[in-house]
């Protein structure tokens, strides 16, 4: 049986569900890496250049470490996942990048997914992810529609909100702050203060905002735009008492986007707002303490008005 | 109207004599200068590219001076550049500058809609009078590059420090002033002569030859890698740099057919290293730095603003093809900080190392 390797970084926060079980149904074994420790950073940091970002790094130490355990390792080039809008440049040449560094140590499998013209792009992505296991065209694409009808059966399922005071936005990359030990953990902390965390990939910030932008022009990044639309509405429509910002040290569309965003909370909502950026450097207990006088001043608030 | 853009080497010439023909006041901002960094590092974000930084200072610089339209490119994805526009809005507002901003999208296609949001701040004018100053425009352009091409290439070979880019500056002055193709030719024809005059004729045997390559904006803009190519030259490079303000027009305005840039085809060249385009100009460095390999240039320097996202993957792989072509690659990030005498200690470095193995080399073929 083939063995494949999926990073636990970057877009699989995204897409991994659904690659896991295309593999599974074509009746491969799929290895995912363990959750992100001191150790990945560390063999991220030193196989990365420099100037990348953390979650790159990390994507490097999640590699490295599977190589050894798998017959190929699944690192899929993501141009863009929806028409019109892109992933940040590095997804672009991600695999390019670790061919680079990793390149005699292992196999690798890298799809082209470019949805930017047109969603049938995905077959062409589909059938090369396919090639170490079958050749068939029918078999792979009927695996493929099998995975899609499971995961549009599954995804209705939503968690009921425990009741809360305080309501803080969460806006940050999916893979920074669903990855506990990259993002200190942050989310888990909230919990403990008693402060209800509302994610910007929450169903009710789908909506398409009429930006601020020249007319006809839009935010070209997925995950922007989503982060961009979520942060207007929760300011405008008062749904949160704050907002937190996480962004990884030196992040490329963050520095504009996160700018933005906040540019408009001070000048049209007076939402509070605070921003943590993380790199390799970053001590925890900076980011444990600023967390906290930022929730304690709104609780104060909370209190103060009720 | 007055009509300001951002600097990016020389581009303000050419640019000015466009809309000067076409009848609009246009305010170049100040030369870039310490200022200008100061201002755009103050109101910028902290992780933005250095670009950004710096013409958002020439933006805020210009409009002191009383410009009060501003036109930028624009861009579709994936690199931020794009973007550039619409932050510089946000952020001069909020500086509290009274502005209008015409951000012009690299047309994909649609000529038509180019010129609609060109004509939309132009006062009117003949189909004659857009030809005569396209066409003058296009003449400085490529007399200025062509120069500077020149000027590269001979700096090694210079009577006395910095004669070349004495005359170089001089003769771009004079572009900058003439107001026909006929004079600007002639300017064109007084600057080579002017160059070659301050260069020896037999040349020198120790030259090492070196390409310029990375994010364009920093390639091109002196102020921003510290005068690369000047430093290089005096060191006794020979320089080459593909990236030039045409290619970025033809990139960005005139045509965006990606495989324009460079005059090489990024796509073939940069294969087996990087298979995808990467927004920005991270491929161009990937399949420059190929074909200078194989043109048995000795080495190659990679320009890039700090966090720049294109440039970082090319930075990654870069390495492989140094190792696998055979040619020596060095990477300079540039940001707010960077000091000039620690960038110069490494170029001086680079050179007397590629110098060195040189030397090696044909010590071991004339054995
Ligand atoms: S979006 Fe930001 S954090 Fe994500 S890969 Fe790009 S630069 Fe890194
Ligand atoms: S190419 Fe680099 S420097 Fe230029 S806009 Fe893109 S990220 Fe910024």
């Amino acid at each position: 049986m083939v063995t494949i390797g999926m990073p636990r970084a970057l877009l699989y926060y995204d897409c991994a569900p659904t690659w896991n079980n295309f593999y599974r149904i074509l009746g491969a074994n799929v290895v995912v890496s363990p959750a992100t420790t001191k150790t990945t950073i560390d063999a991220g940091v030193s196989l990365c250049v420099d100037d990348a970002c953390l979650p790159v790094k990390i994507y490097f130490g999640h590699a490295v470490a599977l190589a050894p355990l798998v017959d190929f390792l699944f690192v899929p080039r993501l141009v863009s996942i929806e028409r019109g809008k892109y992933l940040c440049p590095k997804f672009l040449g991600l695999p390019d990048m670790v061919k680079a560094v990793l390149g005699e140590r292992v196999r690798m499998i890298t799809p082209t997914v470019d949805l930017s013209k047109s969603d049938r792009a995905i077959y062409r992505a589909v059938l090369t992810a396919a090639s170490p296991i079958t050749k068939n065209p029918v078999r792979t694409i009927a695996a493929w529609q099998a995975c899609r009808r499971q995961e549009s059966s599954s995804s209705a399922s939503s968690q009921p909100e425990p009741e809360s005071k305080v309501h803080v936005g969460v806006l940050a990359h999916p893979y920074i702050i669903k990855d506990a030990a990259l993002s200190f953990g942050i989310l888990e902390k909230l919990n403990e203060m008693g402060v209800q965390a509302i994610l910007d990939d929450h169903p009710k910030f789908d909506a398409d905002l009429p930006g601020t932008l020249q007319p006809g022009r839009r935010i070209f990044w997925t995950h922007e735009d989503r982060i961009y639309a979520a942060g207007m509405t929760m300011a405008s429509t008062g749904a949160v008492d704050g907002i937190i910002v996480v962004q990884a040290f030196g992040c490329g569309p963050g520095s504009m986007i996160f700018d933005l965003l906040i540019r408009k909370f001070r000048r049209e909502y007076s939402v509070p707002a605070l921003t943590l950026s993380i790199d390799e450097h970053t001590g925890e207990a900076g980011i444990v303490t600023r967390l906290e006088a930022f929730v304690d001043m709104l609780l104060r608030t909370a209190r103060g008005c009720s | 109207m007055k009509l300001t853009f951002p600097h990016m080497g020389t581009l303000a010439i050419p640019l000015r004599s466009l809309f000067e023909q076409l009848g609009c006041d246009v305010v170049v901002p100040p030369r870039t200068s310490k200022a200008t960094l100061e201002i755009g590092v103050k109101h910028s974000p902290e992780f933005a590219c250095l670009p950004l930084k710096i013409t958002l200072g020439n933006l805020a610089q210009a409009l002191e001076l009383g410009a009060d339209t501003i036109l930028m490119a624009g861009g579709v994805g994936p690199c931020r550049f794009g973007f550039y526009g619409e932050l510089h809005r946000e952020i001069l507002k909020d500086m509290g500058y009274d502005f209008r901003m015409v951000i012009v999208d690299p047309p994909q296609g649609r000529i038509r809609h180019i010129v609609k949001v060109i004509r939309s701040f132009l006062p009117p004018v003949t189909v004659r009078q857009v030809v005569r100053a396209c066409r003058l425009a296009w003449v400085k352009l490529t007399c200025i590059d062509r120069l500077e091409v020149l000027a590269n290439r001979c700096r090694a070979f210079e009577t006395r420090p910095g004669a070349v880019s004495t005359a170089l500056d001089r003769t771009l002055s004079d572009i900058d002033l003439a107001e026909s193709q006929e004079e600007v030719l002639a300017a064109y024809d007084a600057g080579v002569k002017r160059i070659e005059r301050s260069v020896y004729a037999d040349g020198r045997p120790d030259v090492v030859r070196i390409a310029v390559v990375g994010e364009i904006y920093v390639v091109l803009e002196p102020f921003a890698n510290h005068s690369i190519e000047r430093t290089l030259g005096e060191l006794g490079a020979v320089v080459d740099r593909p990236l030039n303000v045409s290619h970025w027009l033809k990139l960005n305005v005139v045509l965006d057919l990606i495989n324009m840039a460079g005059g090489v085809n990024p796509g073939k060249l940069a294969r087996p290293y990087l298979l995808h385009g990467v927004g920005g100009h991270g491929r161009e460095t990937i399949a420059h730095a190929v074909s200078y390999a194989r043109a048995g240039y000795d080495g190659i320097i990679q320009v890039a603003p700090f966090t720049c996202m294109p440039e970082i993957v090319a930075e990654s792989v870069l390495h492989r093809v140094s190792r696998e072509q055979g040619i020596a690659a060095m990477t300079v990030v540039v940001d707010e900080q960077t000091g000039e005498a620690g960038l110069v200690t490494r170029l001086e470095a680079f050179v007397d190392m590629l110098r060195r193995k040189k030397a090696a080399r044909s010590r071991l073929v004339s054995v």
